[in-house]
């Protein structure tokens, strides 16, 4: 757990030298989309011209808005598309408020990218199983985008994604062409609406006995996205099916402030989150998982 | 520079501080200010809290006058180091915004004055390096901490009169100092006054020992020191090894005694803020009123405060009970995890300044032990 991260600054040894992650850089607000009544996505670019840094997918970047805060946000474009970042923000607080009220040709801050990614180079094929739920879809985007980019190096990718209703699906216009490059996708809702012909259900529930029998759970690689009780509940319906914890991956969500493994608060348990993850091998925090406000 | 130890008396001490002073360093030391030791400006050795005690408890503090005319008599008060090396509140950068709407970021470069700190605890050289390996041994460095370590000048005495809420030996540390300081005094008292007996630890503390008037330390003056030391240790009651019982608390998550101590911990952050190890900071971004400029500024926080935690929905530790299972866990426990080593160094300041006494001796040695 106390490995080198992926990124590795200058140190600070001169007093003199600034560690680059330690500034904000200013970014302009390109274009946004509307994803659902309370989700945007901004897609941004350095205000200095230059391009934003190569990041590796569930990097976080920390996103400011000037003089009200900064959010911890994974980015949710793609690695190889470097013309811009992307990151997908619900309508939270005040930051995320004004993040998302940022106007097109307005200014946010960016520092980062931080964080331990999705460990998709150095998996050993297999299959590849992502469960996304709600907005934690957003940090899994760049890694499915780079899984169908691999896509012959596993065996079989699923996708299965679940919402509260169908108006919180986020991407939703991308599905079907993840589908067509290769990945299994399926979509669950808690509750229907009049539009929905899907299943409905939790998102164990995509784990029907058709997918059951199908993925090869030896071999499966798994990510999973979306709030604790939903990674827990889907953890143990994967390892009742005789997955490994130590293949299986999650992205934790914290009071991430600093970003820099010096302000204390994303601490969970032996874990500071900024430091060593977000992504997260299961068998290292499993002792942890459930345990009331931890 | 001096390699054996030297000895000196308090006239030698005072033209140490005068040349540190001479050199550019703010001279600060422990005085008597509120009826608490603290650091403060020091001038000379009289400066010092000459014949005063103290008296700690859980939840109490007291100073007295005794009879003894030592410098070096009360144990730590509710200051440490780390006010001066990690202080509770600076400057990250400002940013201006310009009527187009451009940000311009201008980060703080700290660039402090030379600090001595004179009487430095071995409990508080520990925590030295316990915030170093925080705060300038990950991938990033706090920029205002190192900036003030850099100009850091320690003369460190050994404690001759633990405190009653003392507990270093428990945790695998002191009484006596074996590094971390450029010089180390060891207080030998006396009828005629007191002597000290004097080790470099660094060259520049060696020079500054070769810059004033002392002679050689004599063998009755060394096996004094170390009797001193050995009753210091003998004062302290180590009955649980509390450094290894509490890697065990992270095992004892579950516990029912967290909720129970939920119901006394007030949570009033003392603990936290008196503690010379905890680092965590709060980031505070502040505009001007004409909206044009906006300054981030870093403040202890504390995880007894509800906002710590906050996420979305609300905290995550919303009960008293689970921040302090919080703070102890990763005090003892997950720090090891974290960082390689114990958070706690033994200095006992948390259960002094507890304002209903909950005594970390206690809580640890009874948790670790419980069922769970």
């Amino acid at each position: 757990m106390n490995a080198a991260p992926i990124a590795q600054p200058g140190r600070d040894t001169s007093g003199t030298t600034l560690d680059s992650l330690l500034v904000p850089r200013p970014y302009h607000v390109i274009a946004k989309r509307l994803e659902t009544h309370d989700v945007t996505t901004l897609h941004v670019v350095p205000c200095d011209g230059g391009r934003p840094p190569s990041f590796k997918p569930a990097q976080v970047g920390m996103v400011g808005a000037f003089g009200v805060g900064e959010a911890a946000l994974s980015i949710s474009s793609e690695v190889h598309q470097l013309s811009q970042h992307s990151y997908t923000i619900r309508r939270a607080g005040p930051i995320t408020n004004a993040l998302i009220d940022t106007p097109i040709g307005g200014t946010v801050t960016v520092r980062g990218p931080f964080g331990r990614p999705w460990p998709i180079d150095d998996l050993d094929g297999g299959s590849l199983v992502i469960f996304g739920g709600g907005l934690g879809l957003a940090p899994l985007r760049a890694v499915i985008h780079e899984a169908l980019r691999r896509r012959s190096d596993f065996t079989d990718l699923r996708v299965l994604i679940g919402a509260r209703t169908p108006r919180d699906l986020i991407f939703r216009d991308e599905y079907a062409a993840w589908d067509e490059r290769g990945a299994h996708v399926a979509v669950i809702v808690d509750n229907r609406d009049d539009d929905w012909a899907g299943p409905i259900g939790m998102i164990p529930d995509l784990l029907d006995d058709q997918t059951r029998a199908e993925v090869d759970w030896v071999t499966a690689h798994v990510m999973i996205c979306g709030p604790d009780p939903m990674m827990a509940s889907v953890s143990k319906r994967l390892t009742g099916l005789g997955v490994e914890t130590s293949r299986i991956w999650w992205t934790m969500e914290r009071n991430m402030q600093c970003g820099n493994a010096l302000c204390g608060h994303c601490q969970f348990g032996p874990i500071i989150v900024c430091r060593d993850g977000p992504v997260v091998n299961l068998a290292d925090i499993e002792p942890y998982v459930g345990i009331e406000e931890l | 520079m001096y390699r054996s130890p030297r000895s000196f008396a308090a006239a030698s001490g005072n033209a140490m501080l005068a040349l540190l002073a001479e050199q550019g360093f703010e001279v600060i030391g422990p005085r008597r200010i509120d009826e608490a030791i603290v650091y403060a400006p020091l001038g000379t050795f009289d400066d010092l809290p000459i014949g005063v005690t103290d008296r700690q408890m859980p939840g109490r503090y007291s100073l007295h006058d005794s009879d003894r005319r030592s410098y070096f008599d009360a144990a730590v008060g509710p200051h440490s180091v780390k006010h001066h090396l990690h202080p509770s509140s600076s400057t990250v950068w400002d940013i201006t915004r310009s009527d187009d709407g451009a940000l311009s970021i201008e980060m703080h470069r700290p660039e402090p004055a030379p600090l001595a700190v004179i009487g430095v605890r071995p409990c508080d050289l520990v925590a030295l390096e316990k915030q170093d390996r925080v705060l300038m041994g990950g991938p990033h460095i706090n920029p205002v901490y190192a900036a003030n370590r850099r100009r850091l000048f320690i003369v460190a005495v050994n404690c001759n009169h633990p405190s009653g809420t003392c507990f270093c030996t428990a945790m695998g540390n002191g009484p006596t100092a074996v590094r971390g300081f450029d010089i180390l005094l060891t207080e030998l008292p006396g009828d005629e006054g007191s002597e000290f007996v004097a080790t470099a630890g660094t060259d520049a503390g060696g020079r500054l020992l070769e810059s004033i008037d002392t002679d050689a330390a004599t063998p009755e003056q060394l096996e004094r020191a170390a009797e001193l030391a050995a009753a210091a240790a003998d004062e302290m009651r180590a009955e649980v090894d509390l450094l290894e019982a509490g890697t065990h608390l992270k095992e004892h998550l579950d516990s029912e005694m967290w909720a129970e101590i939920g119901e006394r911990c007030l949570a009033c952050a003392n603990c936290t803020m008196s503690c010379p190890t905890c680092f965590c900071t709060d980031l505070i971004d502040t505009t001007s009123i004409a909206s044009v400029s906006s300054r981030r500024t870093r403040v202890w926080d504390s995880c007894f405060t509800g906002s710590f935690s906050h996420m979305g929905p609300g905290p995550v530790r919303g009960s008293i009970g689970s921040r302090y299972r919080q703070w102890l866990v990763h005090k003892f426990s997950t720090w090891h995890d974290q960082f390689g080593e114990s958070g706690c160094v033994g200095c006992g300041r948390c259960i002094t300044w507890c304002p209903v006494g909950i005594d970390v001796r206690r809580e640890v040695a009874r948790i670790s032990r419980s069922g769970t």
